[in-house]
């Protein structure tokens, strides 16, 4: 009946502009992406999806797109990477969101791993990598996906021989050196032959805040494989759109576990498409935010097999006016019978002006299954605080104490299905992350 | 495994095959043209005789309505309506004033004694056969089409000064009550079907329970479509003064055409400090036939107004007719410690779609409100739970429990939940839970080892399933429930 003209943002013009530039002729997953943009533009609060998390309202200028590294810089990097270098890891390094195979640890990568730069694998075109890349169907409406294919730089494509077990852990590094905030794109992939066994860690550095990332992870884990996932978000990002899409054969498992700690608006997503039977999806995570931090959390799971187990657990400590958003989604398609699916969001408010928004979602077609979700929200209950502080402790310890706990259940399962060598550092890793969190919390 | 004996009787009674209210009554009617004008809003309003503000708002709504967009966010599908194919008025000819039921057109009063409504005050008092002097009365408005035909007990509610009429002879004696309370709970533009109901509302109920009134009977409505192509637009009013309380109950049926019907009503409740209003639905229009054709699409708005402190209102509501449900009884939880509740079973089977739920929103401090909802669904229906929480930033205190679960009968049907949780208030406390499944093995072969047949244990499962919900409803409308909620579990059982 109405007919509305959309008025662009300066934020989508500038996106728009950076799309339309020709230096990205060459990337074939652009035209897609740039249409469905350019006619949508920025997704708001009355797409559904983006009801809580309106980027065109939280978005009011694009960055430019992050240049070329300078020598100095680079210089830096290449010290910072020498420093802290560990094994049993193996960096792959993503540098102003280009793949940099010069500064990854490419000498000690096992021989059934595969390491391509996205670059390479989109002028080959293959038709199957090209299908990784387009990732589940569950996924193809999505704006933010869109948006990254039209502008995606660059990215890493990992893949692993079939029956391959790799006892070292994948580091994907993002790596960004401009002194002021710029935007990247970039997008990788994981391709897990039968039987195939890989860990992958993610983490993000740059020198100063305020940049603006999507970021797309796409998986394929082929029957009978395991993949582990494990992210720390603890750089201070203005916009950070990440989204994990992965299709899981038969009998494998594959857990991703996130802890977000800083970024002003953070949103991860995962499309995940269980396809064949008698697999195990486990989604953990942990939201600790403060002052005005916006962290969004949206899971769309979809059980199209039998005798899948899929398991969604996510914490969020909610401080200063800072605002969190569960939206989890299961969907059990007709015939998809046994399936066992549980999700459950737990938020604890710790201030005044905090807040939460969950949306738990089922869209079941199937009888034979048991789903069921769980949210809930709330202060930090004061009979432990009393009880702490009844043994000696002062408030700010026991309230810290009872977070940590709070949180440590989710990072607890970091470990369980690949990433079993690493997992103890990694989980000290994210444990001195929440405690930092916390100090920070104690000092304001 | 043999069809579950007792649930399948049950449900032959209600299935959508063997709808039971599905008669038709050849009574003549007196019908607006066809199609939406403002013509014909004004021709409604000309029937009712009502004062020109009415008209005025009317046709605001009318106005407005013209430049909104149907709702397609919905789980449910359907074929565009044309609301230019739509009687917006039609009336039974003999009811221009009846003073007594005397006057009322028999063939009328038939429909009714099918229904099994008693609309004779002695019957009533009489009671069936064995009845005692305590059963409980029922004082009904009956809702044929677009009017209502009579109302049954006036003259004693009106000993304890309740107001309970239709809302047209409401506009007519108590003018300043309507004009003050309509629209103020759902706003004229609420949404696209409350707007259009603020159009061409045609009856409805209105009630007025004044200060420390206990309302010294259950009020009900019985709402009946009859004419082909017609939609039905009620309005229902209600409000409880400081410290009244209130049980209103509401019953639909239509009878069964291929055509798909429309049924949006606007129901608003206003409760002042210490009032209470209980408002029970068992819905059980025409829900189409087994392939899906026909049935009543059932848009509906309700909606709460706790505008006093420690008021209370619960919806408990019994879904199980209309092709199409699209309903959310709502609460405003304004008045500082107000409650509101939710009780929903909603069953659904052949090829209906329920979208239906609840909004809960925090506004007073220290309130509480409680969601209790079962959905089951079978054939190749869809059942989907919509709700909202809301805890406003100064609704310090405040508590939700949210309980839904789903029933999943056949392979073919689908079950949904998509609750909305916001909390904007730390003090808050809400807590949602979810489960949907089949009746367990693990419950099945507890009941059959302890020497129940698979059949009485499946039939103990379901009711146990719907219990807390029934237990809500009004003893006169749960024995009514129960007969509805049999469901039919041959496609899983049998």
């Amino acid at each position: 009946m109405t007919n509305v003209t959309r008025i662009k943002t300066d934020a989508e013009q500038t996106l728009e502009q950076q799309i339309l530039s020709p230096s990205l002729a060459g990337n074939p997953l652009r035209a897609a992406g740039r249409d469905v943009f350019v006619g949508k533009g920025l997704p708001h609060r009355r797409v559904e999806e983006y009801k809580y998390t309106d980027l065109k309202a939280l978005m009011r200028k694009a960055n430019p797109v992050a240049g070329e590294t300078t020598p100095q810089a680079l210089a830096s990097v290449v010290e910072t990477l020498r420093a802290t270098a560990r094994a049993g890891e193996i960096r792959l390094v993503i540098l102003d969101g280009l793949f940099r195979a010069d500064l990854s640890d490419l000498a000690v990568l096992p021989a059934a791993v595969t390491v391509t730069s996205l670059r390479d694998v989109l002028a080959k075109g293959a038709a199957d990598t090209m299908a990784v890349l387009a990732g589940p169907a569950i996924a193809t409406d999505d704006p933010v996906i869109s948006l990254n294919a039209a502008l995606v730089s660059d990215g890493v494509v990992i893949e692993v021989a079939a029956g391959a077990m790799i006892a070292d852990a994948l580091h994907l590094v993002h790596i960004v050196t401009s002194a002021t905030p710029v935007s990247l794109h970039t997008r990788s992939a994981v391709i897990l032959g039968a039987g195939a066994s890989l860990g992958l860690i993610e983490s993000y550095q740059s020198t100063v805040p305020g940049h603006q990332r999507t970021d797309v992870l796409n998986v394929v884990v082929g029957d009978g494989a395991r993949f582990e996932h494990a992210v720390a978000k603890s750089d201070a990002s203005a916009i950070d759109l990440a989204t994990i899409t992965a299709v899981i054969g038969a009998d494998a498992k594959l857990q991703s576990f996130a802890l977000v700690t800083a970024g002003d608006v953070t949103r991860r997503q995962h499309f995940v498409r269980m396809e064949g039977n008698h697999s195990v999806l486990s989604l953990k995570g942990a939201n600790l935010l403060n002052g005005r931090m916006h962290a969004d959390t949206t899971l769309v799971v979809e059980h199209d097999s039998l005798h899948c187990e899929s398991r969604e657990l996510y914490r969020s400590v909610i401080d200063g006016e800072a605002h969190g958003v569960f939206q989890g989604k299961v969907i059990v398609r007709p015939g998809a019978q046994k399936t066992d699916g549980k999700m459950a969001s737990n938020a604890l408010l710790l201030s005044e002006s905090a807040e939460m928004h969950n949306k738990p979602e089922l869209e079941i077609y199937a009888d034979d299954v048991a789903c069921g979700h769980g949210a809930t929200c709330g202060e930090i209950d004061e009979g432990p605080i009393f009880y702490l502080m009844s043994r000696g402790l002062p408030r700010p310890q026991a309230e810290a104490l009872l977070i940590q706990s709070f949180v440590g259940e989710v990072v607890d399962s970091v470990g369980d299905v690949a990433l079993g060598d690493h997992a103890e550092a990694l989980r000290d890793g994210f444990t001195s992350a929440i405690e930092a969190w916390l100090a920070q919390r104690g000092a304001s | 495994m043999a069809a579950v004996q007792e649930t399948v009787d049950q449900v032959r009674a209600i299935d959508v095959d063997q709808y039971k209210y599905g008669f038709t009554s050849d009574i003549a009617s007196d019908m607006a043209p066809i199609g939406l004008s403002e013509d014909v809003i004004r021709f409604i309003s000309a029937k009712k005789n009502e004062p020109q503000w009415m008209l005025d708002w009317r046709l605001d709504a009318y106005a407005r309505w013209l430049t909104m967009d149907e709702p397609e966010w919905a789980k449910v599908h359907y074929p565009k309506i044309n609301f230019q194919d739509i009687y917006y008025y039609a009336a039974p000819k003999t009811t221009a004033g009846p003073k007594s039921l005397d006057e009322v057109d028999p063939e009328l009063l038939k429909v009714y004694e099918k229904l099994g409504i008693p609309l004779r005050e002695q019957e009533i008092l009489a009671g069936v056969e064995g009845a005692s002097l305590e059963t409980p009365r029922v004082a009904v408005d009956a809702v044929f089409d677009s009017v209502s035909v009579v109302t049954t007990f006036r003259a004693e509610l009106a000993k304890h000064g309740v107001i309970f009429c239709s809302i047209s002879e409401a506009l007519q004696e108590h003018p300043e009550l309507v004009r003050k309370y309509i629209g103020s709970v759902v706003p004229v533009t609420d949404n696209y079907y409350a707007t259009l109901n603020s159009a061409v509302f045609t009856d409805g109920s209105f009630v007025y329970i004044p200060e420390g009134v206990r309302c010294p009977m259950e009020l009900s409505t019985y709402f009946r479509i009859n004419e082909k192509k017609t939609g039905q637009f009620e309005r229902t009013l209600i409000i409880a003064e400081k410290g009244a309380y209130v049980s209103y109950l509401e019953g639909c049926t239509a009878p069964m055409r291929d055509e798909n019907q429309l049924h949006a009503a606007v129901v608003e409740l206003v409760a002042m400090d210490d009032a209470e209003i209980k408002y029970s639905t068992v819905q059980n229009w025409y829900p189409g036939d087994k392939d899906g054709k026909g049935g009543i699409y059932n848009f509906v708005t309700k909606r709460g107004d706790c505008r006093g402190a420690r008021s209370k209102i619960s919806w408990t509501q019994v879904e199980t007719g209309s092709a199409i449900t699209w309903k959310y009884p709502s609460c405003i939880l304004r008045g500082d410690e107000s409650q509101g509740e939710f009780y929903s079973i909603a069953v659904s089977n052949g090829y209906q779609q329920v979208d239906s739920g609840t909004k809960m929103i925090h506004l007073g401090k220290n309130t509480s409100s409680r969601i209790i909802s079962k959905g089951i669904s079978a054939g190749h229906s869809n059942n989907t739970y919509r709700g909202l929480v809301s805890i406003n930033k100064r609704a310090t205190n405040a508590r939700n429990f949210t309980n839904c679960d789903s029933l999943l009968v056949g392979e073919t049907c689908g079950a949904h939940t998509v609750p909305y949780i916001e909390t904007r208030n730390s003090s808050a406390i809400v807590e949602h839970e979810a489960t949907t499944s089949k009746i367990s093995e693990d419950q099945l072969f507890y009941c059959v080892s302890r020497g129940l047949s698979s059949e009485e244990a499946v039939a103990l499962i379901v009711n146990g399933f719907v219990r807390d919900v029934i237990q809500q409803l009004p003893m006169e409308f749960a024995v009514e429930a129960q007969k509805l909620i049999g469901i039919s579990l041959e496609g899983s059982v049998g």
